[in-house]
C-alpha cells in the first residue's frame, strides 16, 4: 500500500486567464498528488490544470416525468460514483477528480450549457467558460447519464468519453526487418465515447445507496465509521475542494483547501450491500482503467512522469479486466471492445512490452466485438504483424494479415493509416519464402501498386 | 412486406390510419414540425416524436403509461449514445413534440423530400395498443415504426420497399406484461437504420468511401437480426443494404473525380466484409 500513500509536488497551471473565483479553486490547488473537488457550476467547468489526468462526472440526470422523487437520489449516486472514481484513481498518482453542481440549473440549461458535449468543449477551450482548462497532452475522462424512475427501479444510463487533449490517440508499433529500417505500423482507436449497458437498481438497493452515501458524505475525525465528523456539503454557492492527503483500507484522508470545508477522513469504497459499487455498476472499473490508460500514455510522452510505470499498467489492467468479468454479456458491444482495445494496448504500449500474443488476442476480440469498425480490425491486423514479425510468421500467417487489412480498408476506404499499413505489410512480406507468405508475388506486386496509386491520389487531393 | 407481428399491428391501427390518413395527406405537405432541437444545415438529426395509443382510454391504463415512458427513455438514451460516435457531421436528436404520425400516409413524397433536404436520417414514432374486455386491460404491446428518410425517398423507385421498419414489444410472446421491455438487452435496431440513413445520404452526395463505411456497418449489424428469422421486411432491407453497397462501387468507379481504395481494392460483388 506503499503506493497509495505516496503524495508528490506537481507544477501549477496558471496559463489561463482566471476569474476571482477560479483564483480561488486554482492558487492554491494541485500541490498534492490526487485532488477532488464537488459542487463546481456546471456551466463553469474546472479542471486541475497540474493533473495528469481529470475525472470529471456530471450528476445523472433524472428523465421521469416527475423530477421531484429522484433528485436526491441522483445526487447521492453522482456523489458516490465521484468518491468510488477518486478512491480508485489514488493508485495511479497525479490525478484529480471533480463533481459538477446543476443545483439551480433550468432544464433547458441541463441541455445547453451543462450538457456533456458542451462541457467537454470548454475544458477542451473550444469554447469559453471553463475555470480551468485540461493543458495539451493531459488527460480526461467524463463521466455522466440519465436516470428514469418506474415503481420501485430505478434505471441508470452511464456515457463515457476520456480523451487526451490535442493528441491523436493512435498505436504505432516497430516492427523491425532484417533489410531495411524498421518500419511502423499505426492505427486510430475506435471511438472515444459510447454508452454503457443501462444498469437497473431496485428500491432496497437505492437505500443502500442512500446507506452508502451518509457513509460516504461525512468528514470523520477517523478512519472509522463510529468516528464523529461533518457533513459534505454539497451547496454549488459554496464549492468543496480537497487534496488526498492518504489512503488507506478504503478511507482517504483529505485536506480541505482554504478552508472549502471540514478536513478528515472519508469512506470511500462504497457498497451496496454486501456488494461493492463497482460490481454492481461495473462502469466505474472502466473508468477506473481508463484513467491508468491515460496515466500510461501521458507518463510515456514525458508530459507527467510516474514513478511506479509497470504497477500503473497493471493496475489498469485488472481494472478493465473486472470490468469485463462483472459486465459480461449484458454490455454494449462497444464498451467491451474499447476495454479489449486498451487493456491490449497496455500490453503492447512502452519500454517493457508485455506479451505481444495476448495483446494479440484482445485486439481480435475487440474486433469481433465491433467488426463494423475499420479502427478495431486496423488494430487487430497491426497487432499480427507485431506478433507475426516477433515470431517468424509462426503465430499468424501474412496471408491473414492481408485479408485482415482488406477488410479494414473496405470499411474505411479513405483511411491513410490502414493504406500506409497495407504498403508496408507488402513490402515487408516480399522478400519472405513463399511457404511463409503464402502468397504469389504477383498478387502482393499487384496489391501493392494498387495501395500506392490510392495514396497517391490522396496526396494530391 | 411486413412480419405477421407488424401485419397484425397494422390491422389494429387500420381504422385510425384510415381516420387520419385524409387528413394527413393534406397537412403532410404544409405540417409545421415542431421539433425542441430541430437543426438545420449540415447536421444529421433523428427525430424522435411522441408516442401515442391506437384507442381511447389505453391512456388510463398504468402499465400502458409505464410502457410508454420506458419505451421513451430507451429510445431517447439510445440516440444520445449514437450522437457520441463520429459521424461525417454532427448527428442530434430532435424530440418533436406533438408530432404523431398515423403510419406511412403520414410521409408523401413531399414531405419526405423536405425531411431529407433537412438532413433527417430518422424518424421514429409508435403506438401502443392493447385488448380492452370488460374494463380489462390485456395483450399490452408496442410497435415503434423507424422511418428511414433517406431510403423511404428512394423507395418511390425501388420495389424492395424496406424504408419503414417496424419493432414490437414484447419482442418475446412469452414475456409478461409488466415486463414488456428488457432494458437490460441490446438494441441494435436503431444503431442499424441510422447506418442506413447516413449511407444512403452520403451516397446521395458522391461521398463513396464514407457512404460505404455506413452501408457496411448496416450490413453487418443486420446480419444477425436476419439469421434469427429476422421477418420480411428487415430482409428486404438486407437486400436494399447490400445491393446500395454494389452500387456505390459501381458507381464510385463510374466517377471519374474517384480515385480513391473501391476502385481496384474492394470485392465489386461482396463488398462489405
Amino acid at each position: 500500500m506503499a503506493i497509495l500513500k505516496s503524495v508528490y509536488a506537481l507544477p501549477l497551471g496558471l496559463a489561463h486567464p482566471i476569474g476571482p473565483i477560479s483564483c480561488l479553486l486554482v492558487l492554491c490547488l494541485f500541490s498534492g498528488a490526487q485532488a477532488g473537488a464537488i459542487g463546481i457550476e456546471c456551466h463553469k467547468p474546472f479542471v486541475w490544470e497540474g493533473a495528469a489526468v481529470n475525472a470529471v462526472i456530471l450528476p445523472y440526470v433524472n428523465m421521469s416525468e416527475d423530477r421531484e422523487p429522484l433528485t436526491r437520489a441522483a445526487e447521492e449516486l453522482t456523489l458516490l460514483v465521484q468518491m468510488n472514481v477518486l478512491f480508485s484513481m489514488l493508485k495511479y498518482s497525479g490525478v484529480g477528480a471533480t463533481v459538477l453542481s446543476v443545483r439551480h440549473v433550468s432544464p433547458k440549461m441541463l441541455e445547453t450549457e451543462c450538457s456533456a458535449e458542451t462541457v467537454m468543449d470548454k475544458l477542451l477551450g473550444k469554447v469559453a467558460g471553463a475555470r480551468a482548462q485540461v493543458p495539451p497532452g493531459k488527460g480526461i475522462v467524463l463521466i455522466w447519464g440519465y436516470l428514469y424512475e418506474e415503481g420501485s427501479d430505478i434505471f441508470i444510463q452511464s456515457y463515457i468519453r476520456f480523451l487526451r487533449r490535442d493528441v491523436d490517440d493512435r498505436l504505432v508499433l516497430k516492427v523491425d526487418t532484417p533489410a531495411h529500417a524498421p518500419l511502423t505500423f499505426a492505427g486510430r482507436m475506435p471511438d472515444q465515447a459510447f454508452a454503457f449497458a443501462p444498469r437497473r437498481v431496485n428500491v432496497d438497493e437505492l437505500k443502500q445507496i442512500g446507506r452508502a452515501f451518509r457513509k460516504s458524505a461525512m468528514v470523520r475525525r477517523a478512519p472509522d465509521i463510529n468516528s464523529e465528523g461533518d457533513e459534505i456539503n454539497l451547496n454549488p454557492d459554496i464549492p468543496f475542494q480537497y487534496r488526498v492527503m492518504e489512503a488507506r483500507n478504503g478511507w482517504m484522508r483529505i485536506e480541505a483547501y482554504e478552508h472549502t470545508g471540514p478536513s478528515g477522513w472519508v469512506h470511500a469504497q462504497s457498497s451496496l450491500g454486501d456488494v461493492p459499487m463497482g460490481r454492481r455498476l461495473p462502469e466505474l472499473f472502466f473508468v477506473e482503467g481508463a484513467v491508468g490508460y491515460l496515466r500510461f500514455r501521458v507518463h510515456l510522452d514525458g508530459i507527467a512522469d510516474h514513478p511506479y510505470v509497470d504497477r500503473m499498467r497493471s493496475y489498469a489492467q485488472r481494472a478493465l479486466a473486472r470490468f469485463a468479468r462483472y459486465s459480461a454479456a449484458a454490455e454494449s458491444a462497444e464498451a467491451g471492445a474499447m476495454a479489449n482495445i486498451l487493456s491490449g494496448s497496455l500490453d503492447i504500449l512502452g519500454e517493457k512490452p508485455l506479451e505481444a500474443a495476448a495483446a494479440n488476442d484482445k485486439f481480435a476480440a475487440a474486433a469481433l466485438s465491433i467488426p463494423y469498425s475499420a479502427a478495431a480490425r486496423n488494430l487487430s491486423a497491426i497487432s499480427s504483424i507485431y506478433l507475426g514479425s516477433q515470431s517468424n510468421w509462426a503465430e499468424v500467417k501474412p496471408a491473414e494479415i492481408s485479408r485482415k487489412l482488406l477488410d479494414s480498408l473496405a470499411l474505411d476506404a479513405g483511411n491513410k493509416d490502414i493504406l500506409t499499413n497495407m504498403e508496408k505489410f507488402y513490402q515487408l512480406i516480399k522478400p519472405l519464402p513463399p511457404a511463409t507468405r503464402q502468397m504469389q508475388p504477383t498478387e502482393i506486386d499487384r496489391k501493392l501498386a494498387a495501395v500506392q496509386r490510392v495514396l497517391g491520389s490522396l496526396e494530391k487531393q | 412486406m411486413l412480419g405477421r407481428r407488424e401485419a397484425s399491428w397494422m390491422a389494429v391501427g387500420a381504422t385510425v390510419a384510415v381516420i387520419f390518413s385524409l387528413l394527413s395527406v393534406q397537412l403532410g405537405e404544409t405540417q409545421t414540425i415542431d421539433c425542441v432541437e430541430s437543426l438545420s444545415g449540415g447536421i444529421y438529426q433523428i427525430y424522435l416524436d411522441e408516442l401515442d395509443y391506437t384507442k381511447e382510454g389505453l391512456q388510463n391504463d398504468p402499465q400502458l403509461q409505464n410502457l410508454m415512458q420506458r419505451l421513451y427513455f430507451k429510445l431517447r438514451t439510445n440516440a444520445k449514445g449514437l450522437t457520441l460516435s463520429s459521424t461525417p457531421v454532427p448527428l442530434a436528436v430532435a424530440l418533436c413534440k406533438g408530432r404523431k404520425p398515423k403510419g406511412e400516409v403520414s410521409f408523401n413524397k413531399r414531405m419526405v423530400e423536405s425531411l431529407d433536404d433537412s438532413d433527417v436520417i430518422l424518424e421514429l414514432w409508435g403506438l401502443l395498443d392493447a385488448k380492452q374486455l370488460d374494463g380489462q386491460v390485456s395483450n399490452r404491446n408496442a410497435s415503434i415504426c423507424f422511418v428511414l428518410i433517406p431510403v423511404l425517398l428512394d423507395e418511390y423507385l425501388n420495389p424492395l420497399q424496406p424504408g419503414l421498419q417496424f419493432v414490437t414489444y414484447p419482442k418475446a410472446p412469452d414475456i409478461a406484461s409488466g415486463e414488456l421491455i428488457n432494458l437490460l438487452e441490446q438494441s441494435l435496431e436503431l444503431e442499424t437504420f441510422a447506418a442506413i440513413g447516413i449511407g444512403v445520404n452520403l451516397l446521395k452526395n458522391k461521398k463513396y468511401d464514407e457512404a460505404m463505411k455506413y452501408i457496411c456497418k448496416a450490413r453487418i449489424l443486420l446480419q444477425p437480426m436476419v439469421a434469427s428469422g429476422g421477418n420480411e421486411s428487415r430482409k428486404a432491407l438486407k437486400d436494399y443494404v447490400e445491393e446500395t453497397a454494389r452500387q456505390i462501387i459501381v458507381k464510385a468507379r463510374g466517377d471519374a473525380n474517384y480515385a480513391g481504395a473501391l476502385i481496384e481494392l474492394v470485392d465489386p460483388v461482396n463488398p462489405c466484409p
